[in-house]
């Protein structure tokens, strides 16, 4: 009678047991890369739907810049100036009741992935699809008040967006620029509606777009697959059959996988002095700043005085060339480099006579004592070393990031350190979070900070209706000149975006948006 | 009578067990109310409207009173139905049948290496006690467990992966596998059961690494425990008994002691199985293992309250039911 285990014969457990231990330690791991499948390690734990009218991290937004397309999008010029993408035109109409109207024309030849033509019942659709389901491509198209009944189909390649309010044209091309308007494919979207969910429940896992990729798989918390879209417009530019991005949370691990070649890109390496051999680095600046937000609800920092010294306190050079070398560069404005109406200005710079100076005269000669809210510990550390030395004694209260922002958000900070990344290219965004004291803007940085100015909050309206760009430009200015006066923030940096990318592998296009941060034209040698 | 009495004793059990976890769970969900991160976070980001921020808040249920979250969440969770996740949006029973598999292998796996290398050096220890033997081993074992396994972690990739190539990188399957297997819970048992080689050694040479990593700390204790538990026996006055009637070391240790310790060994070895079972979130996190460990910390980072309670409810399960099992063989065998 054959002896066997309940499960299972022991030849076969003999036989298994030989195969690994002989693989365990006589096969040499392989690297699996190749030349028309490029490999990415990131971290994609954030990404909790993939349907572009609620994504709202930075994966996601990657994800929506490689696998759909908007109505228009910004290029890389250091004007960022606007460039066709479903449009290939657009013009600017007269609106019957004083409003803005934008007539846009679409180029005729554009399929989605799934061969379905690209129509504009299909650009009205995702609009009105993302207005209803009102998560975070709502709150975006909210900037420019838009409603359903603004966006109509003239034709089968014309749409007609009206805004009701005269808005800059620069302004309503840059909201409609964001990751969060994607064009979704309309009819393969309601093919898979479900209880009138308008498709979010199958487009959380699954891709409709038009763009250079499309989803093949994806396991949160474990890795994205995306493949080569067949009918794309550019589709003979793209070398790359697929891109896996795999969830590597931690920089070492990245860094090792890196060296050994298992990965081409590596996007969240902390260490960047020493790189692993046949690797490079990429920066590029993004559409992000990092800034010490000062509550005024504390009296020592409600007096315009103090503020202006700790601002005179820090020495932003230095930082940026020890703590956060190639991470960010020194920023001062709320605008970030690049942007429309970003006017260069850096009025501080480390100067302890001027800033206790400042002290005394606003009756801190011995300075205060303060609390600040950090997740970045080595930089709040630096920052607590700079106002020391004016006598202001900083207690550092370390907390996760989300824990920051929670307190943050129900103004119980005293200073926290954060950041804010902007949705859209145009500096309306910032301006209206930082300065606004617009009711519709509750919750907004000025209002978690107690700020409010009425005489700046008219000046952002003025300037996201004024139709001109030099106009917008000069009102931009002003704002800028008055916030480095009187507003309860000390910007610090403009972050960067950093990948380690293998040498072999060229054209991995870093942008300000991460929607911006490209795949197709990346080439592997 | 006696049928009664064993009645009484189950009825006593199941109480203990489900008075445990009601209070466990109570115990969790009061922390979560108490943690400092907003869990409508997760969902709408920082750049919301407050209009969305409040819809999302409600569809929550966050608004509701403290009590009625509480006994609607004990009400569901009695049915198994732990609710979404907030972060991942997924039923949180989905996202548990999808991270504890890899989890229970990793576990398993580390549980077996660390019994088959720990219990032999523990009694060797014990037997060469005082010998270079034994101190080579305690520096070993002192390595193991003051050391940190982020450190050790690091350094299994160095050596193994990067220098020698012994392992593959981090991850439960190479490339080629993942679309396929990746959300197939178990993966090396059915790989062997339908003779899927190719698959069962590519899975075996991502899970030896972070095993043998959670193994060497494992073993520490284990070798240490065994060797004192059988130190303890040797000095027991049937050993002297045994030594004068002329036995050798060696035979009491292994004819007489080893049988004597296998209480407390087994115990202790079923409580440390338990707690690899909870997940290793720093081995999860180097390795990329997607297990339980690293979902149950980010839900609390992000304060999802129902995946950290669904998660609660499951381990405090398997640790209460563990220890209810060890109780019952360990009397049976002293009977």
């Amino acid at each position: 009678m054959k002896k066997t285990l309940s499960l299972f014969s022991i030849r076969d457990l003999i036989k298994a047991s030989l195969i690994t231990i002989s693989v365990l330690f006589v096969s040499a791991s392989v690297a699996v890369a190749d030349n028309a499948n490029l490999i990415m390690a990131t971290k994609i734990d954030g990404v909790m739907t993939l349907d572009p009218a609620q994504i709202n991290e930075i994966m996601g937004a990657e994800y929506i810049g490689n696998v759909y397309r908007t109505l228009v999008s910004t290029d890389d010029s250091e004007e960022l100036k606007i460039q066709p993408e479903i449009a290939e035109s657009w013009q600017i109409v007269k609106h019957p009741a004083g409003g803005t109207s934008i007539i846009f024309k679409l180029k005729k030849h554009l399929r989605f992935a799934s061969n379905n033509q690209v129509t504009s019942s299909d650009v009205v659709f995702s609009i009105h699809r993302a207005l209803q389901l009102n998560q975070a491509a709502a709150a975006l198209l909210a900037h420019i008040n838009l409603k359903t009944e603004n966006v109509t189909a003239i034709n089968n390649y014309t749409v007609r967006i009206d805004t009701d309010y005269q808005y800059s044209p620069t302004f309503i091309l840059n909201v409609l620029a964001s990751p969060s308007v994607a064009i979704v494919d309309k009819k393969l979207v309601l093919q898979n509606e479900v209880d009138n969910d308008l498709g979010s429940g199958w487009l959380k896992k699954h891709s409709a777009g038009s763009g250079a990729f499309v989803l093949e798989d994806w396991q949160a918390n474990q890795y994205m697959k995306l493949a080569k879209n067949k009918y794309y417009e550019y589709k003979d530019a793209v070398k790359l059959d697929s891109v896996v991005i795999k969830h590597i949370p931690e920089s070492a691990t990245q860094k090792l996988m890196i060296s050994k070649g298992d990965i081409d890109i590596a996007r969240d390496v902390v260490d960047l002095e020493q790189l692993p051999v046949k690797t490079h680095m990429q920066h590029t600046a993004k559409a992000e700043v990092s800034y010490l937000a000062l509550n005024l609800q504390h009296p020592a920092l409600a007096q315009e005085k103090v503020r202006t010294a700790m601002k005179y306190l820090i020495d932003y050079q230095e930082i940026e060339a020890s703590i956060m070398k190639y991470r960010a560069v020194a920023h001062q404005s709320f605008i970030p480099k690049r942007f429309l109406g970003f006017n260069g200005s850096e009025p501080f710079a480390f100067n302890l006579t001027k800033a206790k100076k400042l002290l005394a005269e606003a009756g801190y000669p011995n300075g205060f004592e303060i609390e600040l809210d950090a997740e970045n510990i080595e930089l709040a550390q630096a920052i607590q070393a700079y106002f020391s030395a004016a006598k202001i004694r900083v207690k550092i209260l370390p907390g996760d990031s989300k824990q920051v922002i929670t307190k943050y958000r129900k103004s119980q900070h005293q200073i926290a350190l954060v950041k804010w990344a902007s949705d859209y290219l145009d500096p309306h965004y910032n301006a209206s979070n930082f300065i606004s004291s617009d009711p519709s803007q509750k919750m907004n940085l000025a209002w978690r900070n107690n700020w409010k100015s009425q005489e700046l909050t008219d000046k952002i309206d003025q300037a996201s209706k004024a139709k001109d760009n030099f106009t917008r430009v000069k009102l931009y200015g002003e704002l800028q000149d008055e916030f480095f006066k009187t507003a309860p923030f000390i910007v610090l940096f403009q972050s960067n975006s950093v990948s380690i990318v293998r040498d072999n592998v060229s054209g991995f296009k870093l942008g300000m948006l991460p929607s911006q941060n490209k795949y197709e034209f990346i080439k592997k040698a | 009578m006696n049928l009664l009495r064993k009645h009484n004793k189950i009825i006593k059990s199941i109480f203990t067990i489900v008075s445990s976890i009601l209070v466990l769970l109570t115990i969790v969900f009061m922390l979560n109310k108490f943690s400092p991160i907003d869990p409508v976070l997760s969902v709408t980001g920082d750049n919301v409207s407050e209009e969305i921020y409040d819809n999302v808040y409600r569809e929550m249920g966050l608004d509701k009173s403290f009590i009625t979250q509480l006994f609607n969440y004990i009400a569901r969770a009695g049915n198994f139905n732990f609710g979404k996740s907030f972060q991942t949006g997924n039923e949180v029973i989905n996202d548990i049948k999808s991270v504890f598999p890899a989890t229970i292998e990793l576990a398993t796996f580390a549980i077996v290496l660390s019994m088959f290398i720990g219990i032999p050096i523990g009694i060797l220890s014990a037997y060469y006690k005082g010998r270079a033997f034994d101190h080579i081993m305690r520096i070993v074992t002192l390595c193991g467990s003051s050391m940190s396994v982020f450190w050790i972690g690091l350094l299994g990739l160095v050596i193994f992966y990067v220098t020698f190539g012994w392992s593959s990188g981090p991850g439960r399957l190479s490339n080629e596998f993942l679309q396929n297997y990746s959300d197939k819970g178990f993966i090396i048992l059915p790989a062997l059961l339908s003779n899927n080689l190719t698959l069962f050694v590519d899975a075996i040479k991502h899970i030896w690494l972070p095993a043998a990593v959670l193994a060497f700390v494992n073993m520490s204790y284990i070798s240490r425990m065994i060797r004192s538990y059988i130190l303890e026996q040797m000095e027991q006055e049937y050993v002297t008994i045994c030594r004068a009637k002329g036995m050798s070391d060696i035979r009491i240790l292994l004819v007489h002691c080893l049988p004597n310790i296998k209480i407390p060994a087994f115990t202790m070895l079923c409580i440390s199985y338990a707690q690899l079972l909870e997940g290793s979130t720093l081995t999860e996190t180097i390795y990329m293992w997607p297990g339980i460990g690293y979902y149950m910390t980010k839900s609390l980072l992000n304060n999802d309250t129902n995946a950290i309670l669904g998660c609660t409810i499951i381990l405090g399960i398997i640790f209460i039911l563990t220890n209810f099992l060890v109780e019952s063989i360990n009397a049976k065998q002293k009977l």
